[in-house]
């Protein structure tokens, strides 16, 4: 351990081996976030806090010449917390975490556009009798709207140092630096305003006591109309919160970030999707033909490369998001919906996971974290992959290419019709919930509405990247293992040549003798799943599925969509023997579909097969990352299993109903 | 008088807060807390109401446990 020299030229020993930890806190909106990303940059990570679910971020600075971890604490109002996030946050800030120590020092961010509000909570946190710094943000604003502020006079109230600062424009920050040095070494402790000492004592009236001295301190040091900042925000808010404009205004803003997500992510989805058939391609070239080659390419390449096409779109999703909760609209979403999700039994913050969950329920789940309420945000969780997601699209397409190959409008009728009954299913089941398993009064809203601002796009990015990354990390290991075990299943037992069935072994000598190898090539894999375990367990259960008008073909590519339901469009490819092939009408996988009989000569897909297979795979939980995320979020395995279990079975019936009363009405 | 009684723009003092003590520690960290003055900016609900120099929306069925007096009308 080494002693370093202060600014006063003493020896200074860090009272620990371990480095230094300063903690954030502050009111949501107060721009901590900005100011911890402007602190640390990139070299920031995510964890979670001490035996919970809760995620913060941290990050070493370096201050003079020791190394300082800086936590950023969930946003809170008051320190008597409500709210999972807040009580981590609390309970970090005190030490109380089993498990992990309490921080050395608080840097407590506060808004000057909003100075008696944030108060409160900066009020409760100098009662803590930690060291303490305050960090007055977004001094820009306050500057353009004429708000002064004497800063002594805030600091000899407050009884400990303060900087003014905008995280925004980086100004202010170097003496930020310097302050938080100083507060490091010296580890000065604020001196209290005896009007706070004292109402920490009485719990009844506190609040009381805290507000009226806010208002003191802020009458007396600072000056200007500090309604101001927010006269904007107002102007924009008759239009944005009214009852039928602002929904109206919240339909288009969500209609538009969902066209950006769409469009802008097909470009590096058709990348990603070329560079992994490139490398399945090349890698297929280089190696022998044989098991280690198939594992590779067919296991591994086309595994992995199946789930980071999604990536783009998981990105722009996490990328819009923040921007329009940086922006302050989120919190006026969610005061535009609370009413309509009020009938359903959920709160108005539930429907920005709905709508992500169209996207992918990945991100969807994981942005379920705003809903404050454990059982909503179960209930959110529990219904969020009855969303048609972007991997049912494949299986959407193949089903409108089989049904109406020339009507693009039946077909997207239907297609719309799939996404409405994803939707009202969703609803149904979230108060079918409410109103059984997870019973209880929906919290009412109480949202503070910030004034709106230009939102940072350096934020958002590292918001993305951060959001990304943990869904790389999270799906990426579950679906490499899945697409593994999926591969086995349809490789092996293998079947030899001489093995296979005479007719078939005729056919294959006369494709090689008149040059076609390709078509032999096609069948031989063909044959090879129908006798492999997943061909051997597609036959077991295709007695189940019959009721369905699925037949044994297709029971294996349900089967293999347990664990990723857009793989069924291949399994099928290589079941009909047209090989990995793509979904549009009149591709040779359709014509194949279309002409494939049952084994008493009916044609297989028929209007109402087709039917039930879309409703089935418009309810069914087909997706093992989905569920490993919803594990992880809820912390327990049995949410994941109920979420398993209802869906299997509400696809079961309802395709179950679906195909009978279609095949019954005649539609053959 | 309860808080979404009041009409648009007029201003009020928290007199009373009947609601769930949770409801309660965050009503009163946003500022609706006895003795506090607060404005109904939109009526409707949800409701929102000018409090501490920011806006802040809440259910109608939480602001029928917070009882007000008038100070001023519109």
């Amino acid at each position: 351990m080494s002693s370093t020299l202060n600014q006063n030229g003493l020896h200074v020993l860090p009272t620990t081996d371990r480095p230094c930890t300063i903690a954030l806190a502050g009111n949501p909106n107060a721009g901590k976030t900005s100011l911890f990303n402007r602190l640390t940059g990139l070299r920031a990570q995510t964890a979670n806090f001490a035996g919970t679910t809760v995620e913060h971020r941290r990050g070493r600075i370096s201050l003079g010449n020791q190394s300082v971890t800086l936590i950023d604490l969930p946003g809170m109002y008051t320190l008597d917390a409500v709210t999972l996030d807040e009580h981590v946050a609390v309970d970090t800030l005190l030490g109380n975490l089993p498990g992990a120590v309490q921080p050395d020092a608080v840097l407590v961010v506060l808004d000057a556009t909003n100075l008696e509000r944030n108060l409160l909570l900066t009020s409760q946190i100098l009662n803590l009798q930690m060291p303490t710094l305050v960090a007055l943000n977004m001094m820009d604003s306050a500057d353009q709207y004429g708000l002064q502020f004497d800063l002594e006079e805030l600091s000899k109230r407050l009884g400990c140092a303060v900087v003014p600062i905008s995280a925004r424009t980086g100004s202010g920050l170097d003496k930020l630096n310097t302050a938080l040095e100083q507060l490091v070494c010296e580890q000065a402790v604020p001196t209290v305003h005896p009007s706070l000492t004292s109402c920490s004592s009485c719990s009844g009236c506190q609040y009381s006591a805290r507000h009226d001295w806010a208002e003191t301190v802020t009458l007396a040091t600072s000056r200007g109309n500090t309604t101001a900042p927010s006269r904007l925000s107002e102007a924009l808010d008759q239009v944005l919160t009214h009852k039928v404009v602002g929904f109206a205004c919240f339909a288009a803003i969500m209609l538009f970030t969902f066209l950006m997500i769409f469009w802008m992510a097909q470009y590096p989805m058709d990348m990603i999707d070329g560079w992994f058939g490139l490398a399945s391609y090349t890698v297929g070239q280089w190696l022998p033909e044989g098991d280690l080659s198939s594992l590779i390419t067919d296991g591994i390449i086309s595994g992995v490369g199946g789930m980071l096409v999604f990536l783009p779109q998981i990105c722009m999703l996490f990328f819009l998001l923040a921007l329009l909760e940086d922006s302050g609209y989120l919190a006026r979403a969610a005061f535009v919906m609370d009413r309509l999700m009020y009938r359903v039994g959920l709160p108005g913050k539930a429907f920005v996971p709905l709508l992500s969950a169209h996207a992918c329920a990945i991100p969807a789940i994981m942005s379920a974290r705003v809903i404050d309420d454990r059982r909503d945000r179960l209930v959110t969780i529990l219904v969020l992959p009855l969303m048609t997601c972007s991997a049912r699209l494949p299986v959407y397409a193949m089903v409108m290419a089989l049904l109406f190959p020339t009507d693009p409008l039946k077909a997207s009728l239907l297609f719309t019709a799939a996404y409405v009954l994803g939707i009202v299913t969703a609803l149904a089941m979230a108060w079918f919930f409410k109103k059984t398993l997870l019973r209880g009064e929906t919290k009412p809203l109480v949202i503070e509405l910030p004034n709106y601002r230009l939102p940072s796009i350096r934020n958002a990015f590292l918001m993305m990247i951060d959001r990304s990354w943990e869904f790389v990390k999270t799906a990426g290991t579950t679906i490499m293992i899945i697409s593994l075990v999926v591969w086995a299943l349809a490789t092996y037992p293998k079947t030899a040549i001489e093995n296979m069935p005479a007719e078939v072994q005729s056919q294959l000598a006369e494709f090689e003798a008149t040059n076609q190898p390709n078509a032999a090539a096609r069948l031989f894999s063909q044959v090879q799943l129908e006798h492999s375990f997943a061909g051997q367990l597609g036959k077991a259960v295709a007695p189940v599925f019959a009721p369905l008008g699925f037949d044994w073909k297709m029971s294996v590519g349900v089967l293999s969509s347990f664990a990723a339901r857009e793989v069924v469009v291949s399994t099928m490819a290589v079941l009909y023997g047209v090989g990995e092939d793509a979904s549009e009408a009149g591709s040779p996988l359709i014509d194949r579909l279309r002409h494939s009989k049952h084994l008493d000569g009916r044609p297989v897909f028929t209007t109402a097969a087709c039917l039930s297979l879309l409703v089935f795979y418009v309810l069914a939980m087909q997706c093992l990352p989905t569920q490993v995320v919803t594990r992880r979020e809820t912390g327990s395995w049995k949410w994941p299993l109920l979420q398993l279990g209802y869906m299997s079975a509400l696809a079961y019936v309802a395709a179950l109903v679906t195909y009978q009363t279609t095949s019954a009405m005649g539609m053959n | 008088m309860l808080l979404q009684e009041l009409s648009p723009d007029s201003v009020a003092m928290v007199a009373d807060l009947s609601v769930p003590d949770e409801d309660a520690i965050r009503l009163k960290a946003m500022g609706i807390c006895v003795g506090r003055q607060v404005q109904l900016v939109r009526a409707g609900d949800p409701l929102i109401i000018r409090v501490l120099g920011t806006r802040v929306g809440m259910s109608a069925r939480l602001a029928s446990g917070v009882v007000v007096e008038q100070i001023a009308a519109s």
